[in-house]
């Protein structure tokens, strides 16, 4: 662990000078950080105590030069720059990638050979045990293989003498024509109608 | 994987071309001779004086009609013969035979796609799980991998479905083989998947054996599939029979036992007549990709402008194409350790119709294109009327009723002699008795095969009571199919369109009393007052109209009381209803029917929550999106204020849109991740409060955690 503990410590026990007014933001900050760390699955509990304690003099320290920023804000950023860090140190195997990108695939290759429950203390640890760091390296993570495109384009079928004629309608007739047939119909039948009501109905 | 595409190919399956001919002369033959047979007792029917429009028309559509009622027959007839004589021995499991030597570890690459969208995600990945472990019982999964394809629309859907396959691949040590893809873009929904993934990955495999959501295939039909395929060079597809199972439904049950009693026997009469030139039903079968790609992209369909769509049954048209193209298409009738699930009740059974109507509407374009084969042809003729009938049938009903009431009317009047007892009659009676036997023979066929079986199905008396109880159940259901059918039909004509919506697969209760009543309450309402109008009006012509008036009228409650497992669960209590699959469930199978106690909402909204709040999940949906350009300023402000409502006012406030394009950023992502930790609890909904919570409080127990 890289994190400096004991010197710290000192600092953590004055954080009973803190103001009163400011412990519930701390408390919760403190439960905030135990659950971000949970989060991690370490399997060494006393280790995740330990890096827990750390982070939290850290930010009481931190606190000194930000006073208007909230504990729990201070505290989980800090938090979660040390792990970013941390994971962009590990043997990612894609050194181009974006700092998230590299970040994310390194959390990914912790999570597949389960790093953390064979080596919890190497989280936040500067030095990699070698083992790890072996196993990071074979350990590939591709959600689908290496894209080999195909042309697949459909061709125009021949649908024969219905399409053929259903085409020629469409092209052919316009819905100025369509409408002018149909007023053409309406004004026959209507005329028709009218001429049997006047004369020829009983 | 490796690329097999230009590998040697084995010689040609010998297909026996003397023996097609003559079974389809003889299938073809009977059915017009028994066609024949119909139209000349209806003549002698309608022998009345004239023969006017009315009666021209009636005699049309009984001929189209009754073409369809005895093609039926003939399937279970020449099925039934086939079973006789002990099975078919052109059927594709004796024809094909092994060319690979049974301890050859590694079959060519072959990918096992299962397109999904919105599906229940524990099922779905139950299900790859046992397929994966059934194939490596085999010892010879080396060639095949399997790919996870979704169109998932509900972001929360999306986040379990990403944590459940990375779970997957850990626990299976399964990475490099069993792949998910989640398109940005879903357009042409499955056949559209379907296609992306072709375009994408299919040179790289010879095989690709298509799933649907709810499909499970054991690992010796898998294997058996790839060995036929390469067997036959010339076979394009090969379709497997999927059997219904894991129903606890009432409806399920009957549909289940109903397909497992006389399903075989249609299958095997079907693949009398057409040999390889059989049916495709787009999934739980294997297709050779080179031919597919070259030849299976569909076509649009004609028409100007908006018309010009895109063909959304997309199975019947490809294995047409694949026809085309020179390659064969089997029916694998007879192989066992093909599954899927049925709808659990009839509303979903009829979205399920109405989206298949509309696509089948779209086939008849390809009626009439030139070069295709005659049993491709036949295929899409089947599919069309199979619900082009119905209005037919509704149509035929009206003009009857009508000649039937002018009769009366003529005779009341004395201006027609009164035919009691006549050679009209006679022949009527003697048609009604006719198609009676078609209809009912293939039910008889079915259970003469399941007592052969009897014990598979619950024993003599048990299969008895369930037969008849089935037959009962399929009188009442067809008129109210043909009702809505008709509609289906109807408004796919005047081109009202229809979303391919996710089926609903869950079994848990049953429909809602006011829904039901909104569906069938109309239909309902139609039998009860048609009856009394019969009864009224015309009491001569009462009891032919019973039997459909009568089904109307039972509309609404058939369909809630199928609906719901309780008495799903009765009946098989009681030993009804039984099938094989049921009384000796296959390996495949395990733990398929625990998916209901997973309860996948919980799991669903757990899945957002740890995409936002676990490092491991927020960086395996980091992972799996692709690389973006930067967003402009501007859309990184929208971005923004959506971030920071979906912490502050929790996931509801956001539409799945809004969501979607929230989750489909990789800053979005992170920066979520960043805040959600970082902010106090007076600033984050309630929603997220189970974040801090230890993550073994916060885990249901169908959810996996991708660590």
């Amino acid at each position: 662990m890289d994190l400096p503990l004991l010197p710290l410590t000192s600092e953590v026990v004055d954080s009973t000078q803190l103001p009163a007014e400011s412990l519930a933001d701390w408390r919760e900050a403190t439960a905030r950080l135990d659950a971000y760390l949970a989060r991690w699955e370490l399997a060494d509990p006393f280790y995740q105590r330990l890096i827990g304690t750390s982070l939290l003099a850290l930010a009481i320290r931190e606190q000194k030069s930000h006073p208007g920023r909230p504990p729990v804000e201070l505290t989980l950023k800090l938090a979660q720059e040390k792990v970013t860090a941390w994971l962009e140190t590990l043997p990612s195997g894609i050194p181009e990638a974006a700092s998230s990108g590299r970040a994310a695939v390194a959390v990914l290759r912790l999570a597949r050979i389960g790093g953390l429950d064979r080596w919890p203390r190497a989280f936040l640890s500067r030095e990699t045990p070698p083992e790890l760091a072996g196993r990071l390296r074979e350990s590939g993570f591709e959600a689908g293989p290496a894209v080999r495109f195909s042309h697949m384009v459909s061709r125009p079928i021949d649908y024969g003498p219905f399409a053929r004629l259903a085409r020629e309608a469409w092209e052919q007739v316009g819905w100025k024509e369509v409408g002018a047939i149909l007023a053409f119909w309406t004004g026959v039948f209507g005329v028709a109608c009218a001429l049997y009501f006047l004369f020829f109905a009983p | 994987m490796n690329d097999l595409l230009a590998g040697s190919s084995p010689p040609a399956v010998l297909l026996p071309r003397d023996v097609l001919p003559l079974r389809r002369s003889l299938f073809f033959g009977l059915l017009l001779l028994l066609v024949g047979v119909g139209t000349w007792l209806m003549l002698e029917a309608l022998g009345g004086p004239g023969f006017g429009l009315r009666r021209l028309l009636i005699l049309v559509l009984f001929v189209l009609l009754f073409s369809q009622i005895v093609f039926g027959w003939c399937l279970a007839f020449f099925g039934f013969l086939e079973w006789m004589k002990g099975g078919d021995a052109y059927e594709a499991s004796r024809l094909f035979r092994r060319m690979t030597p049974p301890d050859e570890p590694t079959l060519p690459a072959t990918a096992i796609v299962m397109p999904i969208c919105d599906e229940p995600v524990a099922r779905v990945f139950s299900a790859i799980r046992n397929m994966w472990r059934s194939l490596a019982a085999t010892g010879r999964s080396g060639g095949f991998d399997f790919f996870v394809l979704s169109d998932s629309k509900n972001p929360a859907v999306w986040a379990a479905e990403e944590q459940a396959w990375f779970a997957l691949c850990k626990e299976e040590n399964a990475f490099g083989r069993i792949f998910y893809r989640k398109r940005r873009l879903s357009a042409h929904g499955k056949s559209g998947n379907i296609a992306d993934f072709c375009r994408r990955w299919g040179s790289r495999y010879r095989y690709m054996v298509i799933l649907d959501a709810d499909s499970v295939l054991s690992g010796k039909l898998l294997t058996w599939l790839v060995e036929a395929m390469e067997a036959n060079p010339k076979a394009g597809i090969i379709q497997t029979m999927p059997r219904l199972v894991q129903g606890r439904t009432l409806f399920r049950r009957l549909q289940q036992f109903s397909a497992s009693l006389m399903g075989p026997l249609f299958a095997a009469g079907s693949h009398y007549w057409h040999f390889a030139g059989g049916p495709y039903w787009g999934h739980n079968a294997i297709l050779r990709l080179a031919p597919f790609l070259a030849s299976c992209a569909l076509p649009d369909l004609p028409g100007p402008g908006r018309l010009r769509l895109h063909i959304m049954s997309h199975d019947t048209v490809e294995a047409a194409l694949m026809r085309k193209a020179g390659y064969q298409s089997w029916l694998a009738y007879a192989q066992e350790g093909s599954y899927e699930e049925g709808p659990p009740n009839l509303t979903e059974s009829l979205g399920r119709d109405r989206r298949w109507c509309q696509g089948n509407l779209q086939h008849f374009w390809f009626l009439f294109a030139p070069g295709l084969r005659f049993s491709s042809r036949i295929h899409v003729y089947a599919g069309l009327l199979s619900y082009v009938s119905s209005p037919l049938w509704l149509f035929f009903l009206g003009l009857t009723t009508w000649e039937a009431y002018d009769m009366e009317r003529f005779a009341a009047l004395g201006a027609l002699v009164r035919r009691s007892g006549s050679l009209a009659d006679r022949a009527a009676a003697e048609l009604l008795g006719f198609t009676l036997l078609l209809l009912f023979l293939p039910k008889l066929f079915g259970l003469v095969r399941g007592l052969s079986r009897r014990d598979s199905f619950g024993g003599f008396f048990h299969l008895l009571a369930s037969a008849f109880l089935e037959l009962c159940f399929s009188a009442l259901l067809a008129p109210i199919l043909m009702l809505f059918f008709s509609r289906f039909v109807l408004l796919a004509s005047f081109g009202r369109q229809i979303p391919w919506r996710t089926q609903s697969r869950t079994e848990e209760g049953a429909l809602p009393l006011g829904g039901v009543l909104r569906d069938y309450g109309p239909v309902s309402l139609a039998g009860g007052l048609g009856l009394g109008l019969a009864a009224w009006g015309m009491p001569f012509f009462f009891w032919p109209l019973f039997p459909i008036l009568f089904s109307w009228l039972f509309a609404a409650p058939l369909a809630w009381l199928t609906s719901g497992a309780r008495l799903g669960d009765l009946t098989r209590k009681a030993g009804l209803f039984l099938t094989p699959e049921e009384e000796s469930p296959a390996p495949e199978l395990a733990g398929l029917d625990l998916r209901e106690k997973d309860a996948d909402l919980p799991q669903l909204s757990q899945g957002l929550l740890s995409l936002v709040a676990d490092p491991y999940a927020n960086a395996l949906h980091l992972a799996l999106l692709r690389r973006r350009e930067a967003r402009s300023g501007r859309t990184r402000e929208t971005l923004e204020a959506l971030e920071a409502r979906l912490l502050l006012e929790g996931p509801d406030a956001l539409g799945p849109r809004e969501l979607t394009t929230l989750l489909s950023d990789p800053a979005s992502v992170r920066a979520l991740h960043v805040k959600l930790w970082c902010s106090p609890r007076s600033r984050l909904h309630r929603f997220w409060e189970a974040a801090f919570a230890r993550p073994s409080c916060t885990s249901s127990p169908g959810t996996d955690q991708p660590r």
